[in-house]
């Protein structure tokens, strides 16, 4: 899944070494080992409970690793939060808190220490660039509970992208949306690749294979593919008896095995 | 009404009880706005009943050892504070069982406090002051401890206004994005302390929570965005407390207990109205043919 070569290069992004993470009891990686190199469009894929977004929470830093090497641009994640850009789910907010478009795009230009005071001009451009990039510029008065599922999800993409990320991770974007904004998504990420690496959780196997470049099988365990080879047979191995439920949902309403993830 | 005004102009202490509210409502309404949409109400309630522990306290040994200086509302400053530490200790290492804690303080807050109050001699007036407010009882020296107050908390809640609505949003966002969200999540909650503190003063400890509440959940319904609740929250509160007065004042009913039924009326219509409003549309969508 490279494409630059080089094993520990300056072009590795993510270099994790026999991960393993549990909550308490409950063992969700094990042994878990990976690169994500510069300029990646990785797909972390997997059922539900299976560890997708543990992974991706891993890499951000928001949870430790109980044993394993990780490291992220060449540093123990968390040290890192300026260079990342994380969107998670759109449905996890609460639908009347009293937010507008701009101030939720204006959070990702936070930094730590004892900033106090509002925004300068530097982030306030960066706020809006990052909106007009996701094609919501006239949008940025409105409160953020009014608009679309779809709107919603690019608003917190625009956020992550306000940070100036070199690395960009997506938690389930194009769960809950429709077809079209799907594809609206797919567009937007493509481009948005060309100039930082993306990883995105995804449980929608129809989008990974039209846009991402290379898959992370996540089950307690990674398996890493090229997207060629995610068909059939690695899929079946991966989801089991599991898979036909998936694909068969897909382009109908009943795709809610995503809603609980 | 014409009555109260000229009462105010010429009675100090009416004059202090409304500059008092006024105050108050300033912090009601930056901090109220944090708690409502933050959904920590529950916690500032377990904080308020809390403070009298700390009033009764400071009343006990002000009496007792004919300590002048040391005033209930040191008292309540004091125990509002220690509450606001223990619960961010408590929520920020062991999530699962905050709200037992918050229920532990509420109540042995408040068996601390009727002790101390019982076991202080001479009259124990007090005891209805401290729990249902007395807005009319505040001196000259307790305004300054006021005014001082007043101004770290609004000071405090506007200068990180960016940091608290971003851990009240999305707290795990703010965490990726290096804020120490612990830190600024214990200021939340001193400046809610502090803020039930100056409550007290003016409806008491059992009704500060819906002074503190009501406001900013008026607010919210009207709001774009969070500074807009501050303001319009801050504006309900001055309107609730100086109406709750005058209301009071002629016929000599309580005032704590009139500010907090006017505020629950108006949240009571708000939230009615807001009801009629939604049905109204929704049968207006329905009934227009298909298409348009």
């Amino acid at each position: 899944m490279s494409k630059e070569g080089g094993k520990n290069g300056a072009g590795t992004v993510v270099r994790a070494r026999d991960v393993s993470f549990s909550y308490g009891d409950v063992p969700v990686l094990e042994g878990v080992s990976f690169d994500i190199r510069k300029g990646d469009y990785v797909s972390i894929l997997g059922p539900n409970g299976g560890g997708k977004t543990t992974l991706l929470k891993l890499i951000t830093g928001l949870l430790k690793p109980d044993s394993g090497a990780l490291e992220v641009f060449g540093q123990r994640p968390g040290k890192t939060g300026e260079q990342i850009g994380y969107v998670p789910q759109y449905f996890q907010f609460d639908a009347s808190f009293p937010v507008i478009v701009m101030d939720v795009v204006l959070m990702g230009r936070l930094r730590g220490g004892a900033k106090i005071g509002p925004y300068g001009a530097q982030d306030r451009k960066a706020a809006k660039k990052a909106l007009e990039e996701v094609g919501l510029a006239d949008v940025w008065g409105r409160p953020f509970a009014d608009l679309s599922g779809g709107q919603r999800q690019r608003v917190l993409i625009a956020r992550a992208l306000a940070t100036q990320p070199k690395l960009l991770l997506l938690d389930e974007p194009t769960a809950n949306v429709d077809a079209a904004v799907e594809s609206t998504l797919a567009r937007l990420l493509g481009s948005l690749n060309e100039r930082m690496t993306i990883v995105m959780v995804t449980h929608d196997i129809g989008f990974v294979s039209a846009n991402v470049r290379s898959v992370l099988c996540v089950n307690r365990n990674v398996a890493e593919h090229p997207t060629e080879d995610v068909c059939g047979e690695t899929i079946s191995r991966l989801y089991g008896e599991q898979m036909r439920m998936v694909k068969h949902d897909r382009d109908t309403s009943g795709d809610k095995e995503c809603l609980n993830s | 009404m014409f009555e109260f005004v000229k009462a105010a102009a010429s009675h100090e202490l009416l004059r202090n009880a409304l500059i008092v509210g006024l105050l108050a409502s300033i912090a009601c309404g930056v901090v109220g706005s944090y708690v409502v949409t933050k959904r920590i109400t529950y916690l500032a309630g377990g904080i308020s009943h809390f403070v009298l522990g700390g009033m009764g306290l400071a009343r006990y040994l002000g009496v007792k050892y004919g300590l002048e200086g040391l005033h209930p509302l040191h008292g309540a400053v004091g125990a509002a504070v220690l509450a606001a530490f223990i619960l961010g200790h408590v929520s920020i290492k062991t999530r699962q069982r905050e709200d037992t804690v918050i229920g532990a303080l509420w109540a042995t807050g408040m068996a601390v406090g009727i002790l101390f109050i019982t076991m202080t001699p001479g009259y124990n007036t007090n005891l209805m002051s401290y729990l249902f407010g007395n807005i009319l009882m505040v001196s000259e020296r307790d305004l300054w401890l006021i005014v001082i107050l007043d101004a770290v908390i609004v000071a405090l809640g506007i200068l990180f206004y960016n940091q608290l609505l971003a851990i009240s949003f999305d707290e795990e966002f703010a965490r990726l994005r290096g804020l120490n969200v612990e830190t600024y999540y214990l200021i939340l909650l001193v400046i809610t302390a502090l803020t039930i503190v100056l409550l007290v003063t003016v409806v008491g400890i059992v009704m500060t929570i819906a002074l503190l509440t009501l406001p900013a959940a008026v607010a919210g319904h009207f709001s774009k965005s969070l500074w807009q609740m501050m303001v319009m929250a801050t504006v309900l509160c001055m309107v609730f407390t100086t109406g709750g007065l005058a209301a009071s004042y002629g016929p000599d009913l309580p005032s704590g207990a009139m500010i907090v039924i006017i505020a629950g009326a108006v949240y009571l219509l708000t939230v009615l109205g807001n009801a009629v409003l939604k049905r109204r549309r929704r049968l207006r969508k329905a009934a227009r043919p298909a298409g348009l």
